[in-house]
C-alpha cells in the first residue's frame, strides 16, 4: 500500500527565532489571566431564581478551571520557540486596516471602503500600485453586484447612493 | 410499505423536464454559495423562498430546488477550505487538516476530487437508507434522550486528542477557549447574560461564521503576508492526480463515515459538525499506526466530507417523516412547505406522496448531477492558487467580510472578526492548535445544554446519564476512546518512535 | 477569473446607474424601502418580512421592491438597537416585531429602550400558545394538568424552544399562575428551538409542550399529540376547532404571538400613515387570507393607534409579571 507523497511544503517555512520559552510562558500566564476572569466572572452571575439544578454557574466554572491547569501545564513545561518570520508589520498594518473597515463601512458605504481595503491588502501582498488599484477597482463593485444585487443581502450605499 | 413503488413515482416527478432543471439550478447555486467564505445555503434558499412563490412552482418542484440548494452546499463548502485553509462551515474545519497540506503539496485537484467523491457516496448512499428506513429511523431518533446527547458529545470530545497532534496542554486550553466562547449569551436555562460584557450585540451570542473566518481567514492572511514568499503564495508545482488505488483505500473510509453521519443527522439535536468531527477522528484513530492523518492524507479528506453530506440527507429523516426540522435549514424547508398549506408532519408520505417521494427521487438525480459537474471542474477550481496574491487575498478577506457584516448587518461582528483573526495569528504562531477551539465552540454549548437538560429532567440526579443502553454503550466508547493512546504507549513501548503522543481531554 | 472579474464590474456599474432613485417624490412614496428581520434567514421575523415584503409588491401596494434586511440578534435587541442609534428619522424601513420581543422589551434586554421609544404600525397576523401532549398522556385535559400543577409544580417535565424568561417559557408561567402553583417551581427545560421540543415530547423526555398552533399542526393532524388548551381568546378554526380554549376550561390565560412591525420614532406622520395604511390595504385583500396561514399565521387585526395601545399595555403586563416570578429586579 503505498503511502502518498508527503512532501512538507510549506508556504510558510518556520523559521525559529530565538529558542526560548518565553512565548509559551506569556501565552500560559495569558490563560490563566482568561480562566481566573472566566471563573470570576462566573461567581458574579446572580440567578432569578433555580432554573435547573445545575444553574449558569457551574459550567463556566468548570471550564475556567480546567483552562486554568492546562496554562498551569504549560507554564510549568513550555514548549520552545515562536514560529515568526520576524516582518509583521505588513500583518499590522491589514489588522489596522480591517479594523477601520468596521468603522468606516456604514459612514462610506460598501463600495468605497472595500474597495480602500482591497488596495491595502493588495499592496501588503507586494502589488504594485496599478495592480492594486486594478484589484481594489474590481473586486469592490464585483462584490456589491454580487452580495447586494445578486443575492440581495442589502450592502451599505453611503453617502453617494452606493 | 413498497418503497420501490412510492420511489418509482418519485422519479416520474423528478425526472420531468422541469424538476431536472430545478434540480440542476439548486445544485449549482448551492455549490456556488458554498464556495464562498462567510455565506452559507441559509442565504440563498431565503431569497428563493420568495422567488418559486412569485413563480407559481408546484411544491414539489419548489422543494426540490431549494433541497438541491442544500445538498449542493456541502459540495462547495471545501473549496476555500482546502484551497486557502480557510472553512465556512462547521464541517469544512475538519477537511482543512488533510485538505489544507494536500494543496500546499500542489495536490489541491486530488483533494478536492476526494472530497467530491466522498460528498456523492455519503449523501447518494444516505439517500438509500433514507428511501427505505426513514420512518422507523426517525421514531428511533426521537428516542435519544438529552442524557444520550451527554454522552455523545463527551464522546466526540474524547476524540478530540485525535484531531489535534501537538502539545496536549495547549489542545486542552484551545477546546476550553471554544467552549468558553460558546458561552457567551443568554443562558437558556436561566435566561440569565453570560459574558456579554453588557453589550446588545453579544446577546445573541457569537456567530460561528465570525468565528471560522477571524481564526481562519484572517488569521492565514496575517501569516502569509509574515512570510517572504507571501507575494507568490502559488507557484506550487502540479502534484499527482487522485489515483484509482487512493480511491479504493477511500472506501472503507467513506462507508464508515457515511454511517457515522447519517445516524448522528437523523437525531435532531446533533449536526454535521459533530458527524464530521467523529468522522475524522474514528478513521485518524482506526490508521493511527500509517502516521499521515494531519499531513495530507487522502482519507482524512473523505472522512469528514461524506459525513457531512451524509448528514445533511440525514437530517432530512425527521424532517420529512415526522415534521421535525433537525437544523435551520431543514426548518426553512418546512416553512418552505408551509407557504403552500403544507402542513409538515407524519401524514406528508400519504398526503402528498408526490412532494415527499418526488423530493427523495430527486436527491439521487441532484447528487449525481452534483458529481458529474464537480469533477471536470475540480482542475479549474484548483487553478484558483493560480490568481497572484494581490488580487486573490484582498477578494478572500472583502467576501468574507461581506459575508460577516450582510449576516448580521452590525459591525460588532467585523470587530470580532478581526480580533478572532489576531488572536488565531499569535496562536498559530504559538502553536495552539485552532481545531479544537472550533469544536469546543460548537460542542460546549450542545453538552451544556444537554446536560442541563438531562439533569433538569432528573431533578439533579446525575444517575440518569447511564439509564439507558444507548448512554451506557457511548460512555464505553468514551472510556475506550480516552484510554486507547495510554495503552497503545505501553503496547508501543520501545517500538515504533514518533508515534503521534496521546492527549485526551475528556 | 479576470475576465469575470471585469465583466462583473461592467455589470455593477450599469446596475448601479439604473439603481439611482427618481428626485423629487412628492407626498411621501418610500425609496429603497427595507424591512428589517431581526432573525437569521429562515426565522419566524425573517418570514414575517419577506412575506409581508412579497404581498405589498405583488398587491401594488408599495412600487418600489421591499428589501429584507437580516439583523439577528435578542429577539429584536440588535435591531432596535441600530435603528434607534443610526436611523431614528428613516421613514423608509419597517421592522418586525413579535410577542417575544414584548416579553424581552419588559425584561431590560433591549438596552435603554423601551416601548416607548419606536412608532408601532401594525400587526399583520398572530400566532396562539397551545398546551401540548403526547396522545398517550395521563392529562385529558388543562384541569388534570393544572391540578398536578397545583400539587407539585415540579412533577411535569416540560419544556419548549425558548429560555427561561422567554415566551415559550411565559406561557408555562401563566398556566403553574392559573393553577395557583409558584411559577419558579417548574421543572421547564429549554430547546433549541420548537422542533427539539417536539423531538422530546414524542420521545417522551417531556410530557407537556407550551408550543405555538403552527408548529405543532402536523402532529395534531397525524395523531400523534393531543392538545390539552388552546390560549386563544376565542376557539381556532380548522384542526383546532375541536380544541377547547382554556377560558372555556376555566382558566384566564391567554397568549397571543402577535406579528406585527415598528417603525423609527423620527419618521415622518406622513410616513407612518403611509405604512399603516399599506398593511390595511395589504389585509383587506381577497388573496391575503390564504398567504397568512401560509406564513403560519391566524387573523388578527390591530393597526395604529390600536397596535400602540396593544404594545404598550402587553409590554406592561409582561413587566408585572416578569417582577412577580423574580425575573427583573423589584425597583
Amino acid at each position: 500500500m503505498p503511502a502518498p507523497p508527503l512532501p512538507e511544503a510549506a508556504p510558510h517555512p518556520p523559521r525559529a527565532l530565538p529558542r526560548s520559552t518565553l512565548p509559551d510562558r506569556a501565552l500560559a500566564l495569558l490563560l490563566l489571566l482568561l480562566a481566573a476572569l472566566a471563573i470570576w466572572s462566573a461567581q458574579g452571575l446572580v440567578v432569578p431564581f433555580a432554573g435547573d439544578p445545575v444553574g449558569p454557574k457551574a459550567f463556566p466554572t468548570v471550564i475556567g478551571v480546567v483552562l486554568g491547569l492546562a496554562a498551569l501545564a504549560l507554564l510549568l513545561r513550555p514548549g520552545l520557540g515562536w514560529e515568526s518570520a520576524g516582518r509583521p508589520w505588513r500583518g499590522i498594518v491589514c489588522i489596522a486596516a480591517m479594523l477601520a473597515y468596521a468603522f468606516i463601512v456604514v459612514p462610506l458605504g460598501f463600495i468605497l471602503s472595500t474597495a480602500l481595503l482591497c488596495l491595502v491588502i493588495a499592496r501588503a501582498f507586494a502589488g504594485s500600485w496599478a495592480q492594486s488599484l486594478l484589484a481594489a477597482a474590481l473586486t469592490a463593485p464585483g462584490l456589491f453586484l454580487l452580495l447586494d444585487r445578486v443575492l440581495d443581502l442589502p450592502l451599505p450605499r453611503g453617502p453617494l447612493g452606493f | 410499505m413498497d418503497a420501490f413503488g412510492h420511489l418509482a413515482g418519485g422519479f416520474a416527478v423528478a425526472l420531468a423536464p422541469l424538476n431536472l432543471l430545478l434540480a440542476l439550478c439548486g445544485s449549482v447555486a448551492g455549490t456556488a454559495i458554498g464556495a464562498l467564505p462567510g455565506l452559507g445555503p441559509l442565504n440563498a434558499i431565503a431569497l428563493l423562498l420568495p422567488l418559486v412563490f412569485a413563480l407559481k412552482l408546484p411544491p414539489e418542484s419548489a422543494l426540490i430546488l431549494l433541497a438541491a440548494v442544500y445538498y449542493g452546499s456541502g459540495y462547495g463548502g471545501r473549496i476555500a477550505a482546502i484551497l486557502l485553509n480557510m472553512p465556512g462551515e462547521p464541517a469544512a474545519v475538519l477537511t482543512t487538516l488533510d485538505g489544507h497540506p494536500m494543496a500546499r503539496a500542489g495536490r489541491g485537484g486530488a483533494a478536492l476530487a476526494i472530497s467530491g467523491i466522498g460528498s456523492f457516496a455519503g449523501a447518494t448512499l444516505s439517500v438509500v437508507l433514507l428511501t427505505f428506513l426513514s420512518v422507523p429511523l426517525s421514531r428511533a431518533a426521537v428516542g435519544f434522550s438529552p442524557a444520550d446527547y451527554v454522552a455523545l458529545i463527551g464522546f466526540a470530545l474524547s476524540l478530540l486528542g485525535a484531531v489535534a497532534a501537538g502539545n496536549a496542554a495547549k489542545t486542552w486550553a484551545a477546546a476550553c477557549l471554544g467552549l468558553l466562547l460558546a458561552m457567551v449569551g443568554i443562558d437558556g436555562g436561566t435566561g440569565v447574560e453570560r459574558f456579554t460584557f453588557g453589550t446588545v450585540e453579544l446577546l445573541g451570542g457569537i456567530d460561528f461564521t465570525v468565528l471560522a473566518i477571524g481564526l481562519f481567514a484572517v488569521s492565514e492572511i496575517l501569516l502569509l503576508l509574515e512570510s517572504p514568499v507571501a507575494a507568490a503564495a502559488s507557484h506550487l508545482g502540479h502534484g499527482a492526480r487522485l489515483t484509482l488505488a487512493e480511491i479504493r483505500r477511500c472506501v472503507p473510509t467513506m462507508l464508515r463515515s457515511t454511517g457515522i453521519g447519517f445516524v448522528i443527522g437523523v437525531l435532531p439535536g446533533a449536526g454535521a459538525s459533530i458527524a464530521a468531527a467523529l468522522s475524522y477522528s474514528t478513521e485518524k484513530r482506526l490508521n493511527e499506526r500509517d502516521g499521515t492523518f494531519g499531513r495530507g492524507d487522502v482519507r482524512g479528506v473523505a472522512a469528514p466530507e461524506t459525513a457531512d453530506n451524509a448528514a445533511q440527507i440525514g437530517n432530512m429523516v425527521p424532517m420529512l417523516a415526522l415534521g421535525i426540522p433537525g437544523s435551520g435549514t431543514t426548518a426553512v424547508l418546512l416553512g418552505a412547505l408551509l407557504m403552500y398549506n403544507i402542513t409538515p408532519g407524519p401524514l406528508l408520505f400519504t398526503q402528498r406522496p408526490e412532494v415527499a417521494w418526488g423530493l427523495i427521487a430527486s436527491m439521487y438525480v441532484g447528487n449525481v448531477m452534483l458529481l458529474v459537474l464537480n469533477l471536470p471542474l475540480v482542475g479549474l477550481f484548483a487553478r484558483l492558487l493560480m490568481v497572484p496574491a494581490w488580487a486573490l487575498y484582498p477578494l478572500v478577506i472583502a467576501l468574507s467580510f461581506a459575508g460577516v457584516y450582510a449576516a448580521s448587518n452590525s459591525s460588532t461582528d467585523l470587530l470580532l472578526a478581526v480580533g478572532f483573526g489576531v488572536a488565531g495569528w499569535m496562536f498559530r504562531k504559538l502553536g495552539v492548535p485552532l481545531v479544537p477551539i472550533v469544536l469546543g465552540f460548537v460542542l460546549g454549548r450542545l453538552l451544556e445544554d444537554n446536560l442541563r437538560r438531562a439533569l433538569s429532567l432528573s431533578d439533579g440526579d446525575p444517575m440518569i446519564l447511564l439509564a439507558s443502553p444507548v448512554s451506557v454503550v457511548l460512555w464505553a466508547l468514551t472510556l475506550t476512546a480516552i484510554l486507547w493512546p495510554v495503552i497503545g504507549l505501553w503496547k508501543a513501548r520501545g517500538a515504533a518512535p514518533g508515534a503521534p503522543p496521546g492527549c485526551p481531554p475528556g | 477569473m479576470l475576465p469575470s472579474l471585469l465583466r462583473s464590474a461592467c455589470l455593477a456599474a450599469l446596475a448601479l446607474a439604473a439603481s439611482i432613485p427618481p428626485a423629487g417624490a412628492q407626498g411621501f412614496t418610500p425609496q429603497n424601502p427595507e424591512c428589517i428581520a431581526p432573525a437569521a434567514p429562515g426565522g419566524g421575523f425573517d418570514l414575517t418580512c419577506r412575506t409581508t415584503a412579497r404581498l405589498l409588491n405583488e398587491y401594488g401596494i408599495v412600487g418600489p421592491a421591499i428589501r429584507t434586511q437580516n439583523m439577528p440578534g435578542g429577539i429584536g435587541a440588535v435591531a432596535m438597537n441600530q435603528v434607534l442609534a443610526q436611523r431614528r428619522n428613516d421613514p423608509n424601513v419597517i421592522v418586525a416585531v413579535s410577542t417575544g420581543s414584548w416579553v424581552n422589551l419588559a425584561q431590560g434586554r433591549f438596552g435603554r429602550w423601551t416601548e416607548n421609544d419606536v412608532r408601532w404600525v401594525g400587526a399583520i397576523g398572530a400566532d396562539f400558545g397551545v398546551i401540548a401532549v403526547r396522545k398517550d398522556s395521563r392529562f385529558q385535559n388543562l384541569s388534570e394538568l393544572m391540578a398536578a400543577l397545583k400539587a407539585d409544580p415540579g412533577s411535569v417535565p416540560m419544556g419548549a424552544g425558548g429560555a427561561v424568561g422567554s415566551q415559550d417559557w411565559t406561557k408555562a408561567a401563566l398556566v403553574a399562575k392559573g393553577a395557583g402553583a409558584d411559577p419558579r417551581k417548574l421543572r421547564y427545560v429549554p430547546f433549541e428551538g420548537g422542533g427539539q421540543a417536539m423531538a422530546a415530547l414524542l420521545g417522551g423526555h417531556i410530557q407537556v409542550f407550551p408550543g405555538d398552533a403552527s408548529e405543532v399542526q402536523g402532529q395534531l393532524q397525524a395523531g400523534e399529540i393531543r392538545l390539552l388548551a388552546v390560549l386563544s381568546p376565542n376557539r381556532l378554526p380548522g384542526p383546532f376547532a375541536d380544541i377547547p380554549t382554556a377560558r372555556e376550561q376555566g382558566a384566564e390565560v391567554e397568549w397571543t404571538i402577535v406579528r406585527g412591525f415598528y417603525m423609527p420614532p423620527g419618521a415622518s406622520d406622513a410616513a407612518y400613515e403611509f405604512w399603516v395604511d399599506a398593511l390595511r390595504r395589504m389585509q383587506a385583500d381577497p388573496r391575503y387570507a390564504e398567504a397568512r396561514s401560509g406564513a403560519g399565521l391566524f387573523e388578527y387585526n390591530s393597526l395604529g393607534e390600536a397596535f400602540t395601545a396593544l404594545a404598550k399595555q402587553r409590554t406592561g403586563e409582561y413587566r408585572t409579571l416578569a417582577r412577580e416570578v423574580g425575573l427583573v429586579q423589584q425597583q
